[in-house]
């Protein structure tokens, strides 16, 4: 089963790697945030689908990575090629101080925790109008001209969040997603078989943290700006709503979700001004009717 | 509570240990010690701190007075992960398997480099049955077969002293026999084991001495022997 879901994904990666040829800049410019929201909502469902600590707060990094790349390149003149890792250093240690105060607790105090370091950092960024520009938002980010079309842009994303994927997947996959799942369904047990629990948490929770400050300076480049509204909450539920509908009980079932939201939200904008509501019906349905998402439905399908 | 001399150097020595739960205590200066190599047993009803006298060598539920000397070092208050890893493995009675992974996949979450005297391939030895199951997830496991998963778990952590909380309770007769033979295996290879056991057989067949308690205290300490000699003196203790 998950190799054919390796290889029907390589299949994708092929076929969007053609999408330039089509000449439509709308859909490169969808299918460009469709892959920023697929890495983003996929570095959350490490947390949440195989650690089982359920994140409000993880829009927190989305925007450091994004802030963080965006001030390097415009306010100091570093080079792409080092803004980007740089913003990614900073991102993860900043995840590793939020994270070491957050998995010291567990459930629901995890959860508020996390929306409260969120917030903080939102208030930081929309209060530090020197740095980042407060409200009015960080404008003229300028990519450098390899990636200036909306074709090189996005194979630039295609390529980052490629990487990226596969890099989540072998974690997810290797001895480390193993012990999560295990703490996730019994953390007293495998403290006692003598597992660091918190350190192995940590450590998820900053690989998790690290990859979504890479989504958000993804963001920030494809935009040309970033706001503050990028660490908001609702960015943050966003994403955990694109996880749970496409079901974080599968390593590709965010990544259905991010597509799914995204292309929904681009249809009923043009029939209809009522997205939001339409949206709660949808999470709606999800938990009641099919609670572990598009893949979950994919899964039972496949098997029936 | 006086204990046997023995001649094995002494692993773990339980010192005059007290336990709550909350404000309730559950042990009274409890105290015994276990020799390299050792089965000691604790026995008597449900509810008299057996279990609880486990899950504080583990960590789990540390005492509040009494120390808990292993390997001459205390470890009275640490981490259960440190404890684990200073090589006192716990199988508690609730044999609860990470129900989502497969047999491999929980032995292999406990395995770490620096620890690693078992393998996958000699457990499967020791438990066979296990090894035509290693692509079975761990939930969909019978309850005896769930037992067997538990306490390999445990072992790929490479324990020097075994904690087994009632290893045969709910399980079939015949189970309970191949358990026997399980843990007398494990004896043979040099571990020493503290075992919480109802089942009197078990505790006879393979233990040095056993520990009778009752309302958070030891009683008595018998061995085999003399309760082969007059049952009356063990089933005194469980009876009342």
């Amino acid at each position: 089963m998950p190799r054919r879901h390796l290889l029907l994904a390589a299949a994708v990666v092929a076929l969007l790697a053609l999408l330039p040829l089509s000449g439509s800049t709308y859909l490169l410019y969808l299918f460009t945030q469709v892959l920023i929201f697929v890495l983003f909502a996929t570095s959350l469902n490490l947390l949440i689908g195989y650690a089982g600590l359920v994140s409000f707060g993880h829009a927190a990094f989305f925007a450091i990575g994004g802030y963080g790349c965006a001030i390097l390149l415009r306010s100091y003149g570093v080079p792409l090629l080092l803004a980007m890792p740089a913003a990614l250093v900073m991102t993860a240690v900043f995840a590793t101080l939020i994270g070491a105060l957050c998995v010291r607790l567990t459930s629901y105090y995890f959860s508020m925790l996390t929306l409260a370091f969120g917030q903080l950092v939102w208030a930081v960024v929309f209060k530090w109008r020197s740095m980042t520009g407060g409200d009015d938002g960080f404008l003229r980010i300028v990519s450098p001209s390899w990636i200036d079309t909306p074709a090189s842009f996005f194979l630039f994303t295609l390529v980052l969040v490629t990487l990226a994927m596969v890099a989540l997947w072998i974690v997810a996959h290797s001895p480390l997603g193993r012990t999560l799942m295990a703490i996730r369904e019994n953390q007293v047990r495998a403290g006692f078989l003598g597992v660091h629990t918190r350190r192995v948490q940590l450590v998820a929770f900053i690989i998790a943290g690290t990859f979504a400050g890479l989504a958000g300076a993804l963001f920030a480049l494809f935009n040309r700006s970033i706001f503050p509204d990028s660490a908001w909450w609702l960015q943050s539920a966003e994403v955990l709503i694109m996880v749970v509908l496409g079901g974080m009980n599968s390593f590709f079932g965010p990544a259905v979700g991010a597509l799914t939201l995204i292309l929904l939200g681009r249809l009923t904008l043009e029939l209809t001004a009522f997205w939001p509501a339409l949206l709660a019906i949808i999470l709606i349905a999800t938990l009641f009717f099919f609670p572990s998402g598009i893949a979950g439905l994919l899964k039972a399908r496949g098997r029936r | 509570m006086a204990d046997r001399p023995t001649d094995s150097p002494i692993d773990l020595k339980v010192e005059s240990i007290c336990t709550f739960y909350g404000l309730s205590q559950i042990l009274f200066d409890v105290s015994f010690t276990v020799g390299r190599g050792e089965v000691v047993a604790l026995v008597g009803r449900n509810g008299v701190g057996k279990s609880t006298t486990m899950r504080s060598i583990a960590g789990l539920t540390p005492p509040k007075r009494g120390r808990i000397i292993w390997q001459g070092k205390d470890i009275t208050g640490l981490p259960s992960h440190r404890i684990c890893r200073a090589g006192i493995g716990f199988v508690p009675e609730d044999r609860r398997v990470f129900p989502d992974l497969t047999v491999w996949e929980n032995l292999d979450v406990v395995w770490r480099p620096e620890n690693s005297e078992w393998t996958e391939e000699r457990i499967f030895d020791i438990f066979p049955d296990l090894a035509e199951l290693r692509h079975r997830n761990g939930g969909h496991l019978s309850g005896g077969q769930q037992q067997m998963l538990t306490i390999a778990r445990t072992l790929m952590t490479s324990p020097r002293l075994l904690l087994l909380d009632e290893p045969s309770e709910g399980l079939a007769p015949l189970a309970v026999e191949r358990m026997v033979d399980r843990v007398a295996t494990l004896k043979a290879e040099g571990l020493s084991i503290v075992l919480a056991e109802q089942n009197t057989d078990m505790v006879l067949a393979l233990c040095e001495r056993m520990h009778v308690m009752e309302k958070g205290v030891i009683r008595a300490t018998l061995t085999p022997e003399e309760v082969r000699a007059d049952e009356t003196r063990l089933t005194r203790f469980l009876m009342l």
